[in-house]
């Protein structure tokens, strides 16, 4: 008798919702969502990684732990990329080494192209047809963007809800319905239908928004940027505090940046002419041209030991500089103190308020 | 009765309290140890204070600051509860106006501040690692058996300092033991050490930041004159130190009380009062959050910590 699959990606902001609805539509696997990342986790994870390895490395592996132990026995990894590329060799090593029989599903062999992805799931799945392949495909694309748009809306506005007295922000709780809803959509248009049902819910919050209200970007290493959990809530501290957010890293921004670094490089002002690596070259663009729009600050985050963000920081450095644009540059490893990531937030919004006229951004 | 401000810092090595008059000026000061008991520190610069006060003068509002900022700030019911970046720059400006750059290393954290015409521009603190603070050079100390100002004098006499590596202190550690032993002289090392302590900060937390005179330097390691030579050395301009200068944080918070809208009067005998604080780990999740419970003559006041819904008190 064989074991049933069970699928698990790891806990990635939302996105175990994606990589779910491809592995169940695609292989006819079972899928399951790791529990909630926790302080167990991370130190899971991080008693079984490597000390100096990359932060998403040991959280993802902590994920994979806690999953196994619910009976999952597949492990989605994108495959490709910096040191991300070959996180699933390693990992599959250390749980086979636990005593978990598992496999790993790679999305892509070092390239990241909807035709390796094909290849990768019909090498599991033989009797997947590219038709089949294509309809699926098309559904986590319309996801995806439905996804993504939904929740830049919603950090662009989270702070203003004029009803402040629900247990959870009306905007979020609106998001949290549509990832529960979402899962079942039969297609890309029945997808389509239910953001724009969800989107059209969203716009009738009803908002007390100031004119030019606090403006803080955020940008940096997508795993980070996009997990809140790892990058101790931050989001929510600053739509607490009264500020819009944007930040345009997410899935479908990363599946574009990748591919147009030759365009990022052109958007960076002068300030860079080489391929850093990664997403680096897409946070200084963003950077750029947020400046560009007057953004109030910036914020960059990375994991520890992140070589790409590093070498970015250098050159935000002198665009902050030149421009006197504040940026704040925020380090996450596996600690939980949220503290003193609140001091920091705390201090860069008080100094951004204090350049600006007195009072001004809530008129 | 004239109006005047309280302003409390409460740090993980220290605790200081002011109180100052409508013009910023400084009508009462306590500097003490906190010893690990921020509430009986906090007590006990109350008392200091409201002896040395004028009685002709009313605290019409109260403000906190520092690591334990919040836990105080809800048990005296301040109005102003700020970090301790901003609480610094506003201190700083009411007494030295025109300043550009404050470099500040506490006990266990260390931070620059940039300042343009009276607005904080940038700011930078140490993130993940505390090397090249204070507890660096007081456990140097003791490991060299010297109390802390005879460590800045013999610094001081020494022109020759002892290359030491800077970029962490446990490898600083090492270097350190390995040039006693092949002879380096005590003054050397120690005057190298101070040095390493300035090009720590410059590499790690003034990376990148254009350094501006006027240049004025705070926080506990400011007291030590061996260190303040290496950073002018290193800087090519003056650098001031306050004697008032372990204050600015509560003076912040107390000028930050005068703008306040909400004004609450203080009462001193708040110290006959008892607090307790309880910390109860919630068991709803493996996260075990640690919530932080206060009581104020055993009623409850406020509690903190949880992360999510499930946390709410007891």
């Amino acid at each position: 008798m064989t074991q049933e699959k069970i699928a698990c990606a790891p806990q990635i902001g939302d996105y175990q919702v994606i990589a779910n609805i491809l592995i169940s539509r695609c292989l006819g696997y079972k899928t399951i969502k790791c529990p909630p990342m926790t302080k167990r986790t991370l130190e899971l994870g991080s008693r079984h990684s490597p000390d100096m390895i990359c932060t998403p490395f040991k959280t993802t592996l902590g994920n994979f732990i806690e999953a196994a132990e619910q009976g999952a026995n597949v492990f989605i990894m994108p495959g490709f990329g910096c040191r991300l590329g070959l996180y699933d060799i390693l990992q599959q090593k250390v749980l086979t080494e636990l005593g978990y029989d598992c496999e790993f599903v790679t999305l892509f062999e070092y390239i990241p192209t909807v035709r390796r992805m094909f290849n990768a799931m019909q090498e599991i799945n033989p009797s997947l047809t590219q038709e089949k392949f294509d309809e699926v495909f098309a559904l986590l694309v319309q996801v995806t963007l439905d996804m993504d748009g939904l929740a830049f809306f919603m950090r662009k506005n989270m702070a203003f809800a004029a009803e402040k007295n629900a247990s959870q922000n009306p905007l979020m709780a609106t998001y949290k319905s549509y990832l529960q809803e979402i899962p079942a959509a039969e297609d890309a248009e029945a997808a389509a239908k239910i953001g724009e049902k969800y989107r059209a819910q969203m716009e009738s919050v009803p908002l007390n928004k100031p004119a030019k209200p606090i403006r803080i970007g955020i940008i940096g290493e997508i795993y980070i940027v996009v997990e809140p959990f790892s990058n101790c809530n931050m989001e929510n501290w600053l739509a607490d505090n009264g500020v819009e957010i944007i930040r345009h890293s997410s899935l479908s921004d990363f599946a574009t940046a990748i591919f147009s670094v030759d365009e990022q490089i052109k958007n960076s002002g002068g300030y860079v002419d080489y391929n850093i690596g990664s997403t680096a070259n897409d946070a200084i663009s963003r950077a750029y041209e947020m400046i560009q729009e007057g953004i109030d600050g910036i914020i960059h985050v990375k994991p520890s030991s992140c070589s790409p963000e590093i070498t970015a920081m250098s050159i935000l450095q002198n665009i902050s500089q030149d421009t006197g644009t504040p940026f704040m540059y925020m380090t996450f490893d596996t600690e939980t103190g949220e503290a003193g990531v609140h001091t920091r937030l705390e201090a860069f919004l008080d100094m951004i308020k204090m350049r600006r006229p007195k009072g001004d951004y809530q008129q | 009765m004239k109006p005047a401000y309280l302003g409390i810092d409460i740090g993980s090595i220290s605790t200081k309290g002011v109180v100052i008059d409508a013009d910023n000026n400084i009508l009462a000061d306590s500097y003490l140890w906190t010893h690990g008991n921020p509430i009986a520190a906090v007590k006990n610069v109350l008392n200091e204070l409201s002896r040395k006060m004028d009685a002709s003068y009313t605290v019409v509002n109260t403000g906190t600051t520092g690591s334990a900022r919040k836990l105080i700030g809800v048990a005296l019911n301040a109005k102003v509860i700020k970090n301790e970046i901003t609480a610094h720059a506003m201190g700083t400006l009411a007494v030295v106006p025109d300043a550009r750059t404050i470099l500040e290393i506490g006990g266990q954290d260390s931070k620059i501040i940039l300042i343009n015409n009276g607005v904080v521009m940038d700011y930078a603190m140490n993130t993940l690692c505390a090397a090249g603070t204070g507890s660096f050079l007081s456990s140097q100390a003791k490991r060299l058996d010297l109390n802390l100002e005879d460590f800045a004098e013999l610094a001081l006499s020494s022109n020759n300092p002892t290359k030491i590596a800077a970029r962490c202190t446990v490898f600083a550690e090492s270097d350190l033991v390995h040039k006693a032993q092949i002879g380096h002289s005590k003054a050397d090392i120690v005057a190298g050490l101070c040095r390493a302590v300035v090009l720590n900060y410059l590499n790690n937390v003034g990376k990148g930041k254009q350094i501006k005179s006027p240049v004025v330097f705070q926080g506990g390691v400011s007291k030590n004159a061996a260190v303040i030579r290496e950073f002018e050395k290193e800087l090519g301009m003056p650098v001031h130190v306050d004697n008032n200068g372990h204050l600015m944080g509560a003076l912040g918070v107390a000028v930050l009380c005068k703008d306040e809208e909400d004004q609450t009067p203080f009462n001193f005998n708040i110290t006959d009062v008892t607090f307790e604080t309880k910390g109860v780990e919630c068991s709803h999740c493996p996260n075990n959050c640690e919530v932080i419970c206060v009581y104020k003559d055993g009623i409850l006041l406020d509690a903190w910590g949880n992360k999510c819904e499930h946390g709410t008190q007891k």
